[in-house]
């Protein structure tokens, strides 16, 4: 049993620095939306738009001639689609997470982030959901896999994971959606309160639904968002879990494992949690968020990349294990085949980003060290699209040895991946430019000032009061 | 009811008296009572509410349905209905065609006046109900946009203008008795063509008339010849009769003989449990073919050697006891080849005098006239002939013919010479099929005046100077006799598409013939043979059972071989230094003339798995010596090399495949012409490389002395089956999808392949691959104990990879080919893939032939996974597929454990022509882009034969019209190796077939219980060979 032996154990560090006010909180949050349109967000809106008309015509072209402008093949039938699908998916796990489930066990630390990680879900499930639509032969024809009454009597087929997948993601997106606008609404109305535009505040007014901070709105809005928490909390696991059944309900060798339910979850907290920092340390960077998203915050998250992503590397000894112990030869064939086959380079890219080098992490100087965590969160995220591509590739050489190909991706796949970056950029740059990146309110509940017994603000009595100020003794309390 | 002031109004007197009834009557909606099923106004237990709700719906939800795309097609009805045609209901019609001189009979189906599919004809004794690939594609390049005469042709033909100028070019010929007339014809045994060629002589006794095949038996004819003397003969072997077969360097399953006839025969011996045992087949060749990747025993040595080899198996012979002749004795110790493997030979030899009288020799092709003229003497010593051989005469040749090859020479000297004034070219393209050496093309275009009779504008009708639209066999009257004597008649199943005419036609129109038409010729020729007492009723008779009976006719009087006739020239001598090029025909194209068929460009060669390319053939060792080298997966990435003979190269790309002869490169004939694409996806151009002009008219099948260089890498090739072996790699078993034995280990262990054991008899070690505790279902499972359950087994004794079945199904079922780019990207379509592995030594290996399709799993995985149920089970135990169900997902295709469902990755079968739609089996759906398609058993053709049991006037002939069903694949395997039927029915060969010991299904472990199973591969190896 370790003893404190130093002041900062007993106290934590604040969770915002910089000496902030109530009042300096709202400006500098709301200051990045309020500011003119700097030349730096035009510049990378317009490369989003850019990647965005990519997106479009990548998807234009593909439902115009067909999945053949794809690499796929006959073994291969399912490509780069699924697996940016299940890549996606996995990011838009971060968010809720943070919200919802760091919420539920009172991880004061979340606050600063947890905005930006829900917008970034939602966005990213905005990214997952397209791939299915587009992937599939018929596009038009894809509302018969949703049960819509009709004179035939035709219904879909509950047993196919593919039907679970459209329940799964469909719910997560609209509980996100909506936990993340519940979030929201004091914000917009901090925003419309200091809006200066007629058309700024008719908008945020409307979205801010008639908010005036009243006590019973407070009361309302907790337990709504108490509620909305305890709801995401298992649709985080659920969601990919069920995604994972795309490959576990099937009979392919490399597919067909029990373990992949949590093995996805653990993957998808990792690679969220990585998209988190990869989007906030230049985003805090730019907008001047240091004091709200601070060291803390990064070493906090890169201690879960580094806990999940080991999570992430036992499954993958285990597979080998459980392969070798099955005594299946398919199987076990299946594991082999993909640390030493045709696909070893990209097996080998995946235990490297997502096993070896999160293991810097243990070393406090790189988990506080912002430059290097933001490295280190990009090769995750390879690494964790690797892993989805590794285990699409397992279709390569299953049973009969016959039906083996070597699939490659063509132009048109790789520029409809690059394409859903621009879709996703444009999203998340929007949402910087007109929405409060942090969450104002729920940033202001952890700082010392909403403690009832404190007493400082003699030392700032030049400090402004927002209109949400002050609801410090929430559940954080 | 009443009004204000009190004063009562009614309307009937019942209301006036209050009556029960009214007071009812009131209360219910409908005065009258409604009819009995609409008591609670129901409609099939729709309440009326919900029925509002429903359409409510439905009206809601055909916005959205407005979306799918329906073309609209104009209906035509016929306003005069011909005779017979049932809309939707076929139409057979017995026919004949002949392919490099052999004649088949045919059944083929009509569809509304279109034909659409060939099968054998089940009595003729060339088919026996089986068809080879190549017949099988025939029927669509009678629908070839590309024939001259079709709308995109651009050619338009005006027959009184073209008969008045052959009547005139003719009648000009009378004047020097048809000096300066050659007629240059493909070997087609016609009757009425021979008719009109000996009428033709009287006429004009002058002009000459010659052969011409560029897939020659010269060689055979020649041997024969010295062995026999006399005529051209035809040996029919009968492979059923024969214990021990005996090929030297012979196709006779591939591409020589009657093919389907060969395959039909040969397979009645190769089954274990056959009658007085199964027999032990030898290969000796150079090139791997179907036969030698069906023997027992394959000896590799070159194909020049296979003569030296023959005459050392003739002296091994000797030592055995059997009496050479003098000359061949002489030949034999002079030729025979001492050092090739004699401890082979010896034991080759015993096991033939074992079997003496039930042993046969079969020469090739390829080989030259001293070892056809050997295996005929050595057959006759040891009395095959005329047990197991029949000799007759060769009806594609008249007495006093020359070879092929001597015939073509005739004729381009006599072109070089400016002797030929006019040139009647009744097909064959020899443009094209010439051997370089002669300089064929550059003299054809002295000729005078060239007419070609010509079915597309190939490169021979490019270089006549006049172009006749020749018919294609389903349009046009003739007759066709088979090798033994058979004579079918060839019946037209739809006028000439493009106004073409027959050869038979346009010869009696130039000779001014009477009549001129090929019904009056035909009907003519027979009319004279049987006289005219009844004869329609006998001419009815042959149309109907397709060939006109009991004109089997052998070697007139039976007569000893003579000896080798002095033919004892060494062709290894000849074959000289360096390596040795092997021409064989394709196993695809024949010699060229299906290198317009898209069906047969896009097959797999059977050996190579290969499509849309012709290769240079290598041993591996060989390869490896010129540094030609090969991935895991072979075809990625392909070396382009160039091949001299002589002063001329061609350029190809080089290909292992091993069992090739070491010091060889085989290349196949007809490839490199053109092919005017009108797939979406395939580009316009020539098809391989034309291997013609390394080709010698001396020595049309082998050259000595080639040279091979590397000219740096090549594109990516279209192979259809990458990966060559069972075993996965990486220290893993082979996996026990072909699963096989000797035949002495399967008489100890009938069981050896059912699961947990293992192929070549030994026992599958335990905890791998089959010992896997079978999964067990969940849910319970479907009772499949009632009605009709369709199942398949497929011998894999039989099965020698030939790809008849592939073809059949590509032709029954609407397949599209999808041309070379998208085979390249692993898209074919074919739903039968005919899986070929290696196994053992790889320069040396065996090989298996396993055709692959789908499995029609009980508990399919494919079913379970695909989110709008669009493929499910029918009661009767059929996987379906729903294609207008279907949104692709292709989830299916990634849960079939064998991989044998084919995606519409694009929208293969658009923008064709016309005409080639016309081609279309119109009970089977086209598939659309996006669809998910795969082997349905044929459902079309269940259905059918349930309909027809149905009509069926009593029980037995219902029963009958059941036991025909059988599917496209099954009906035209030569060698019967398929077999589909109703598996509940105890009594189908079907269900009996699947309770025998061979009898095993493929990845059972899973619990899938696949419907198709497997007869477990027996060989028959010689115990005293090694290895």
């Amino acid at each position: 049993m370790a003893t404190p032996t130093s002041q900062e154990t007993v106290f934590p560090p604040p969770l915002v620095e910089g000496g902030h006010t109530f009042g300096s909180v709202t400006d500098a949050i709301c200051g990045v939306v309020e500011k003119p349109t700097s030349n730096g967000w035009k510049a990378a809106f317009t490369a989003a738009l850019a990647g965005l008309a990519l997106f479009g015509v990548s998807v234009g072209y593909l439902i115009w001639e067909g999945t053949g402008i794809w690499g796929l093949n006959n073994p291969v039938a399912w490509g780069w689609a699924i697996v940016n699908f299940v890549f996606w998916v996995g990011i838009g796990h971060a968010g809720t997470l943070i919200s919802a489930i760091l919420f539920l066990f009172r991880q004061k630390w979340r606050t600063s982030i947890n905005r930006f990680a829900e917008a970034m879900t939602i966005f990213a499930v905005i990214c997952a959901l397209t791939f299915p639509t587009i992937h599939v032969g018929r596009v038009w024809l894809l509302y018969w896999a949703m049960p819509i009454p009709n004179q035939m009597g035709l219904w879909p087929n509950f047993r196919s994971p593919l039907l679970w997948d459209v329940f799964a993601v469909s719910t997560y997106f609209t509980v996100s959606l909506l936990f993340w606008f519940v979030g929201l609404v004091p914000d917009l109305a901090t925003l419309r309160d200091r809006a200066k535009t007629k058309i700024a505040h008719t908008l945020y007014g409307m979205a801010s639904l008639g908010w005036r901070g009243a006590n019973r709105h407070w009361q309302n809005y907790e337990r709504a968002y108490l509620i909305l928490a305890g709801l995401s909390t298992p649709l985080v696991l659920s969601v990919h879990t069920i995604v994972s059944f795309d490959f576990a309900v099937s009979v392919v060798p490399g597919w067909h494992t029990t373990i992949f339910p949590p093995y996805f979850v653990a993957g998808a907290i990792f690679s969220g949690f990585a998209m988190v920092l990869t989007l906030a340390i230049p985003a805090r960077k730019v907008f001047g968020l240091q004091d709200f998203i601070t060291v803390r915050h990064i070493e906090n998250m890169n201690k879960i990349i580094l806990v999940t992503g080991m999570m992430v590397g036992y499954a993958y000894a285990m597979e080998f294990f459980i392969a070798w112990y099955s005594q299946s030869a398919y199987e076990s064939f299946a594991f082999v085949n993909r640390a030493f086959g045709p696909y070893a380079w990209a097996y080998w890219i995946m235990v490297s980003c997502n096993v070896i080098t999160p293991q810097l992490f243990w070393f406090k100087k790189i988990r506080t060290n912002v430059g290097l965590s933001f490295i280190l969160s990009i090769f995750v995220n390879i690494g964790m699209w690797f892993e989805r591509f590794v285990i699409t590739m397992s279709l390569h050489r299953d049973f009969l040895p016959s039906a083996w190909d070597y699939y490659s991706p063509t132009i048109w796949d790789i520029t409809t991946f690059v394409g859903t970056f621009g879709l996703f950029f444009t999203l998340f740059l929007l949402f910087l430019r007109f929405l409060p990146a942090v969450a104002i309110a729920e940033v202001k509940g952890v700082m010392p000032q909403a403690n009832p017994h404190w007493e400082g603000y003699h030392q700032h009595s030049d400090a402004a009061h927002g209109t949400t100020a002050g609801h410090g003794d929430k559940v954080h309390g | 009811m009443s009004g204000n002031d009190g004063r009562r109004y009614w309307r009937s007197l019942q209301e006036l008296g209050e009556t029960p009834e009214f007071q009812d009557a009131l209360a219910r909606e409908f005065l009258e009572e409604p009819k009995a099923d609409r008591v609670d106004a129901q409609i099939d237990g729709t309440t009326r509410r919900h029925f509002l709700g429903i359409m409510g719906a439905s009206m809601a939800m055909s916005g959205l349905a407005g979306c799918v795309r329906r073309p609209e097609r104009p209906i035509l009805p016929y306003t005069r209905a011909p005779e017979d045609v049932l809309p939707g209901v076929a139409n057979y019609y017995a026919t004949a065609t002949s392919l490099g001189g052999r004649a088949i009979g045919l059944i083929a189906e009509s569809h509304e006046g279109r034909p659409t599919k060939l099968e054998g004809n089940p009595d003729h004794p060339a088919s026996f109900g089986g068809l080879t690939m190549l017949h099988q594609a025939m029927v669509l390049d009678l629908y070839d946009p590309r024939r001259l005469g079709a709308p995109d042709s651009g050619y338009k033909v005006d027959w009184a203008v073209e008969n008045e100028f052959l009547r005139k070019q003719f009648a000009a010929l009378r004047a020097t008795n048809g000096e300066g007339l050659f007629i240059l014809s493909p070997a087609i045994p016609s009757p009425t063509l021979a008719d009109l060629r000996t009428r033709l002589s009287s006429q004009l006794p002058r002009a000459r008339w010659l052969v011409f095949e560029g897939v020659s038996d010269d060689n055979r004819r020649a041997g024969l010849k010295a062995a026999y003397g006399g005529e051209a003969l035809v040996p029919d072997y009968a492979f059923e009769k024969a214990k021990v077969i005996v090929s030297l360097d012979s196709d006779f399953l591939g591409t020589e003989g009657d093919v389907p006839a060969n395959m039909h025969r040969w397979a009645q011996r190769r089954l274990p449990d056959a009658q007085g045992g199964m027999s032990r087949m030898y290969a000796i060749e150079g090139v791997h073919t179907i036969t030698g990747s069906n023997a027992d025993h394959r000896l590799r040595v070159k194909t020049s050697q296979v003569e030296g080899v023959a005459f050392a198996l003739a002296l091994a012979l000797e030592q055995q006891g059997l009496t050479l002749l003098p000359d061949v004795k002489a030949a034999a110790e002079k030729l025979a080849a001492k050092d090739v493997k004699p401890e082979f030979i010896q034991a080759l030899a015993k096991d033939v005098m074992r079997s003496r009288g039930a042993a046969l020799i079969v020469a090739g092709r390829r080989q030259p006239p001293v070892v056809h003229a050997l295996a005929a003497v050595l057959n006759d010593a040891l009395e095959a002939f005329p047990n197991l051989i029949t000799y007759f005469p060769d009806r594609t040749r008249a007495s006093g013919d020359k070879g092929d090859f001597d015939n073509l020479r005739e004729l381009t000297e006599a072109l070089k010479a400016n002797r030929v004034d006019t040139l009647l070219v009744l097909g064959g393209n020899p443009v094209y099929t010439a051997p370089g050496d002669l300089g064929f093309a550059e003299a054809y275009k002295n000729a005078k005046t060239s007419i070609y009779l010509a079915e597309t504008f190939d490169e021979t009708a490019k270089a006549s100077k006049k172009v006749l639209p020749k018919t294609h066999f389903l349009e046009a009257w003739g007759d066709l006799v088979a090798t033994d004597g058979t004579v079918s008649i060839q019946q037209p199943l739809v006028a000439p598409l493009f106004g073409a005419k027959s050869e038979i036609e346009i010869l009696a129109t130039a000779m001014g013939a009477e009549p001129a038409d090929g019904y009056g010729l035909v009907r003519d020729t027979w009319q004279r043979v049987e006289g005219p007492l009844a004869f329609t009723r006998k001419w009815r008779k042959w149309l109907n059972d397709g060939f006109r009976p009991n004109m089997k006719e052998g070697l007139a009087s039976f007569r000893r071989a003579t000896g080798i006739g002095g033919l004892a020239e060494s062709r290894q001598a000849a074959a000289g230094d360096g390596l040795e090029v092997v021409f064989v025909p394709s196993y695809t194209v024949y010699d060229g003339r299906f290198a317009t068929n898209s069906w047969l460009l896009e097959a797999p060669d059977p050996m190579t798995k290969l499509t849309w390319d012709n290769v240079v053939a290598l041993s591996p060792a060989t390869a490896a010596k010129l540094g030609v080298t090969e991935g895991e997966m072979v075809g990625e990435q392909s070396t382009k090399v160039r091949l001299t003979v002589g002063d001329k190269t061609v350029e190809g790309y080089a290909w292992i495949l091993p069992g090739t002869a070491d010091d060889t490169a085989v290349v196949q004939l007809g490839w490199g012409r053109a092919f005017d694409s009108y797939l979406p996806f395939h580009e316009t151009g020539a098809v391989g490389f034309d291997v013609s002009p390394i080709r010698s008219s001396e020595s049309p099948d082998l050259r000595g002395g080639g040279k091979l260089a590397l000219a740096g890498a090549g594109e990516k090739l279209a192979c259809v089956q990458r990966y060559g072996r069972q075993d996965p790699g990486r220290g893993y078993e082979a996996r026990p999808m072909v699963r096989e034995a000797d035949l002495a280990t399967f008489e100890k262990n009938p069981q050896f392949a059912k699961p947990g054991l293992i192929e070549h008899g030994k026992p599958f070690p335990q905890g791998k691959l089959v010992a896997h505790p079978p999964a067990e279902a969940l849910h319970p499972e479907h009772d499949y104990s009632k009605g009709h359950q369709w199942g398949m087994a497929i011998d894999l004794n039989t099965c020698t990879g030939c790809n008849a079945c592939l073809m059949a199904c590509v032709a029954e079922n609407n397949i599209s080919p999808v041309g070379k780019d998208q085979v390249r990207r692993g898209r074919e379509l074919h739903w039968i893939r005919m899986d070929r592995y290696f196994t053992g030594d790889a320069n040396d290996p065996q090989v298996v032939h396993q055709p692959m399709t789908c499995q029609q799993c009980e508990n399919a995985p494919c079913e379970n996974v695909c989110p709008v149920a669009a493929t499910v089970h029918s009661p009767e135990g059929l996987n379906d597929m729903a294609y207008n169900r279907c949104i692709g997902t292709r989830y299916c295709a990634n849960n079939c454990p064998f991989k044998v469902r084919r995606f519409n990755f694009y929208n293969y079968a658009e923008k064709w022509p016309e005409t080639v739609h016309m081609v279309r089996n119109p009970n089977v759906s086209v598939r659309f882009r996006g669809v998910m398609e795969k082997c349905t058993y044929c459902v079309q053709r269940i259905n059918t034969g349930k309909r027809r049991a149905k009509m069926a006037p009593d029980e037995a002939s219902a029963k009958q019209a059941i036991t025909e069903i059988t599917t496209a694949c099954a009906q035209t395997c030569p060698s019967g190796a398929i077999v589909f039927g109703d598996i509940n029915d105890p009594t189908s060969k079907v269900a009996q077939l699947k309770k025998t010991d061979r009898d095993y299904g493929l990845l059972t472990e899973l619990n899938i219980k696949p419907r198709t199973s497997y007869l477990a591969k027996i060989r028959n190896p010689n115990p005293e060979i090694r290895g």
